[in-house]
Formats: C-alpha cells, structure tokens, sequence
C-alpha cells in the first residue's frame, strides 16, 4: 500500500514538473511570453487600450476646443507634442485618437471576420457550386488593387467614422475568408472527420467539434495582424480626405492636416504618425510571436 | 504549357467582368443617384421635374441591364464617358496621367526587389546573427510604418532639412527618387521575409548539401542552386504586392503632388465625379489582374509541376 501510494505521489509530481502535463493553452502562453518582441508588442497594446479608456482623465486639455493663444507651439512641458493653429493640445488629440483608431482596427475584423469566417467555413466544407461561387466573388473583391477597394466603397457610402469601419471590413473580407476555407479544406481531410462521417455525425457536429478548433489557430493569427492592418488602412482612408472629418482627432486626418505646415510646424504630421507606426508594428510583433507560439511544428 | 495560358485567361475574363459590374454598381448605388451626382457639380439647385428629366434623357430610367450593357460595350472600346467635373473624355485623362503612374511604379517595384532580395539573402545567409535581426526588423519597419508618413518624414528630412531632393512634382530622375523609394519600402518588407524563408528551407535540402559536399564554391551554391528555387514563391508574392503598389500611387501621389492614375482616381472620388472613378479604378484593377497573370505564367516557366497541376 504504501509503496503504491509513493508511486501515486512520485506520478503526480512527475505530472507537475513535466512541461507534458501543461494544457496546450498553457504552452502556447509560455511560447509566447518567451518572444520578446511579442511581450513588447503585447505591452504596448495593453497600455494603449487603458489610453484609450481612460482617455478623459489622461488628456491634459480638450481634444476639440480651441485655444487661440496657445496656437503654433512646439514640442513643450506644457505641450508635449505641440499645438496646431487653433491652439489644440497635439497629444490630447493623439490621445483621443487611440479610441478611434482601436475602434476602427477592432470593428472592421470584427465585421470581416464574421462575415468572411462563415461564409469561408460554409464554402469550404460543403464545396461544389457555392464554393466556386464564392471563391469568384472572392477573385473580384481581390482584383481592386490595395485601398482602391476601401476608398470605392467609402465614396458609396459618404465620410465618417462608421462608414470606414464598414469599408474597411468589407475589403478586409477576402483575406478571412480565404484563410477560413483554407483551414477548414486542410482538416476536412484527416482521418478523424472521416471516421466522424462514417459512425454518423451530423455536419453541424463535426463542424463545431471537429473542424473548428483547427481553424481557431490562424484565425486568431490573422485577426491580430489584421488589426494594424485595418488600422494602416483606416489612417491613409482619413489622410485622403475620405475617412473621419474634421474636427475628430483621428491619427491620419491629424497627419494630412499637419502636412500643409511642414516647414513651420513639423510636430503636427510627426507625432501622429509614430502613434499609428507604434500601432501597427505591436499588433505585427504579437502577431508573429502568437504565429510561432500557436505553431504545431514548434512542439 | 498552351492549356495552362489558356486556362489562367479563362479565369481572368469572368474575374473583370465581375469587377466591370461592380464598378457600373457603384454609380447606382451612390446616395441620391447618378443624376444627383452631376447636379452636385453644377452647384446650383434643381427642380424635381428638371432632375426627372435629366434622369430620363441620360437613360438612367432604363433597366439596369441595359444600362450595363452601354457602359460595358463603350468600356471595352475603352470609353468610359465624360468627367462630370472637368467634361473632359475619361479615357484622355487616363492616358494623360498613365506614364506618371507607370514610372512610380516600375521604379517603386525595381526599389523593392533590390531591397527585399539583398536584406533576405543576407538575413539567410546570416542566420541567427545580429546581421539577421537588423535586416528584419528594418523589413517589418518597412510593411509597418504608414507610407503616407514616411513619405512626409522623407520630405522633412531629405528635401526641408537637408535639401538633397527636390520636394514633390514631376520631372527628372530626381523627382522619383523619394517617391519611389516610399513606395518600394512595404513591399521590400513583405519580398525580405519571404526570400529569407524560402533560402533558409532550401539551405536544409540534401542537394545542397550535396554541393557543398562537392565542393563547390558558396557563391555557386547560393546562385545556382539555393535562389532559383526560393525565388519561385517570391514572384507570386510580388504579383499580389503590386497591386499593393499600384493602390499605393493613390496615396504616394498625393503626398509628393505627382499627376498620376491614382491622384485623379482620388480627385473623382473625393468629387463624387463617377465616370472618372468607374474608369480609374476599372483600369487600374484590369492592369492588376494582367499583371498576375503574368506572374502565373512566369511561374509555370520556373516550376514545371505547376503546368501539369
């Protein structure tokens, strides 16, 4: 007795000190927090959705009013990022920014991904008719090069903020989708969704039990790329004139307004800019890391 | 390889006739309608009966398959009608504006392969060494930063602060420099990655470790042997990035102030001037798609296995 319960103990300790017993989860996290550009990435993230939450009580002065005394200001103490023309704080207007652009990011995948996850998992697992269909519909979407296809839909519909959120995950759509059907065209193969068919499952089982849980990986991979992604997209929309007007302190409006004052006041393009950079390249670093850390390959 | 041509056109046709009707839609779909649209020009205000009649004379009280099919018959004559803005023919303006958007772009793809091979090879060749690290992040760097700002920030400091370059405009040479270079930076990014990963799996492979084992010289090894198969994914990657590039003239040519396809594409959209954006945006989405196809035919002469797929 007493020996089987050493050999008990001496399994469960085992268990506990062997990376083996982690849940995959657990793993993937430890992968993760181990890439140090992506921690770095992650960090930022975190950091800018408290900006963005509490941006209220972090802004120093009102993003919208005007101060005409303290207007064309470099970089101080008092104003850390300058002033525009009017006398408007630059980072309370980059703070507030941080809402609009997370919004943007965060909606648009939001939009492409329920859209372009479904129909990708519909097309790839019945395939036939619907399948070629939707992959020409897919061929077409893609044949607008680059931001063409954000900016069309945007002219459609009119400027603003919720227009670009749709523009931008309508375009954002193929890529999902494709990545979607992918996945599910990949697992429908093995040998287990087979056996499945063959004891009876119904297609809404083994979709959700069995095809799913492969598509989550890339899923969640691509949707943290995508973000910076839409956010890059949603910046260079409202740098054109197409996206959020004036006066929202959006990062790509606050870009285009500055660029008429270069010579006089180089803070006003600048510091937006690094803001959208910063951005995009955390949500490309934790994308990358989340990448490696969900790799099969890397077990 | 006759069939295999043949098969990628025949998938190219259905593909711009489906980017045709979406373009003919979105006059269609405007707020307020096509009629709306040239009344906005005018500037002054209409009566109903007047705006009906427009409407019925212009023939947008057709059905819409009739519409289509005079938009689509006079498109592929390449007529795109007149500028509701300008009244100048949509299709002059296009051939006006086309050799700035063709340098732009030829110059932005030349940049981004130079730069995207050498930092790929060079990350792979020096793998796991600083050299390797400062090539990719100066590529993440490269598909991260918005190109709108790294434009201005070339401007700030090649052409304001240290006077080297000339500022925006076009011209010589050196008016293409900053532009193209802007241009050419995402892509060279996205090129670097995929070069660096597709040397470093053939780097593995039996059969250069067979060169090597016979002593060949690591230059013979690299050229003849390791390139040629890792650039094979390189050029379909760099087929999809120029559409990339190509939507990038749009915001390149704003920034720097260059007359091109893309900057009267953005001048029509932001008008609201609709024969001009269906034009422009047809063409350009017709250049994209030919120039996949080439990409796929020059794939299929580099990988024989892809023509027998």
């Amino acid at each position: 007795m007493a020996g089987e319960m050493v050999e008990v103990t001496g399994r469960s300790q085992w268990f506990e000190a062997s990376p083996k017993s982690e849940s995959h989860s657990a793993q993937t996290l430890r992968r993760l927090l181990r890439n140090r550009g992506a921690t770095l990435g992650g960090l930022f993230l975190l950091a800018l959705v408290v900006v963005a939450i509490f941006a209220p009580v972090i802004a120093p002065y009102d993003p919208i009013e005007i101060y005409p005394t303290e207007g064309r200001q470099a970089p101080s103490l008092k104003h850390l990022a300058g002033t525009d023309k009017f006398g408007r704080d630059a980072m309370s207007r980059i703070i507030f920014g941080t809402r609009i652009s997370l919004r943007v990011g965060l909606i648009s995948v939001a939009i492409a991904l329920s859209i372009g996850g479904v129909v990708g998992l519909y097309a790839g697992y019945y395939g036939g008719r619907a399948d070629r269909l939707i992959c020409m519909l897919v061929n077409i979407m893609l044949a607008f090069p680059g931001i063409l296809l954000s900016l069309s839909i945007v002219a459609v519909l009119g400027p603003g903020l919720e227009n670009v959120m749709v523009a931008v995950g309508i375009s954002s759509i193929p890529e999902f989708l494709r990545v979607v059907r992918g996945s599910v065209l990949s697992a429908k193969e093995e040998v287990y969704v087979e056996s499945a068919k063959v004891v009876g499952c119904s297609n809404r089982r083994i979709i959700f039990r069995h095809i799913l849980p492969n598509v989550v990986a890339p899923v969640i991979v691509l949707s943290t790329l995508w973000v910076g992604t839409a956010i890059l997209i949603g910046a260079s929309v409202s740098f054109l004139g197409l996206g959020v007007q004036p006066p929202t302190p959006e990062w790509g409006l606050m870009v285009s307004d500055g660029r008429n004052y270069l010579t006089t006041m180089w803070w006003l393009s600048t510091f937006p800019g690094v803001a959208i950079a910063l951005t995009v390249l955390a949500m490309n670093l934790l994308g990358d890391g989340l990448r490696d850390a969900l790799d099969p390959r890397l077990k | 390889m006759r069939e295999y041509i043949l098969r990628q056109l025949m998938t190219a046709v259905p593909t711009l006739l489906g980017v045709s009707i979406a373009v003919f839609l979105m006059l269609h779909l405007t707020p307020g309608g096509a009629v709306e649209a040239i009344v906005l020009q005018g500037g002054a205000a209409i009566s109903a009966e007047t705006m009906a009649q427009m409407r019925e004379e212009l023939g947008f009280n057709d059905p819409l398959y009739v519409q289509y099919w005079r938009f689509f018959s006079k498109a592929i004559r390449g007529d795109f009608g007149r500028s509701y803005r300008t009244h100048q023919s949509v299709t002059s303006m296009i051939l006006k504006a086309l050799p700035g958007t063709a340098q732009l772009a030829v110059a932005g793809l030349a940049i981004a392969l130079v730069l995207g091979l050498s930092m790929g090879i060079i990350s792979a060749l020096r793998h796991n060494t600083w050299i390797d690290t400062a090539c990719m992040v100066v590529a993440m760097l490269g598909w991260s930063l918005p190109q709108f700002w790294l434009g201005i920030l070339f401007i700030l400091l090649f052409s304001v602060y240290l006077g080297w370059l000339p500022i925006t405009g076009q011209g010589g040479p050196g008016r293409l420099v900053l532009p193209a270079f802007t241009l050419g930076l995402s892509t060279a990014g996205v090129t670097a990655r995929l070069v660096r990963a597709g040397m470093l799996e053939i780097l593995r492979m039996d059969y250069v470790r067979t060169a090597r084992a016979k002593g060949l010289r690591e230059s013979v090894v690299v050229l003849r042997h390791v390139l040629r198969n890792a650039l094979i994914p390189v050029i379909t990657v760099v087929g999809l990035q120029f559409g990339r590039l190509l939507g990038g003239t749009v915001v390149i040519e704003t920034v720097f102030a260059r007359q091109g396809v893309g900057r009267v594409a953005l001048q029509a959209l932001l008008a609201r001037d609709m024969p001009t954006v269906q034009g422009t945006v047809l063409f350009l989405a017709v250049i994209y798609v030919m120039v996949n196809i080439l990409v796929d035919f020059s794939y299929a002469f580099l990988d024989p296995r892809i023509r027998y797929a």
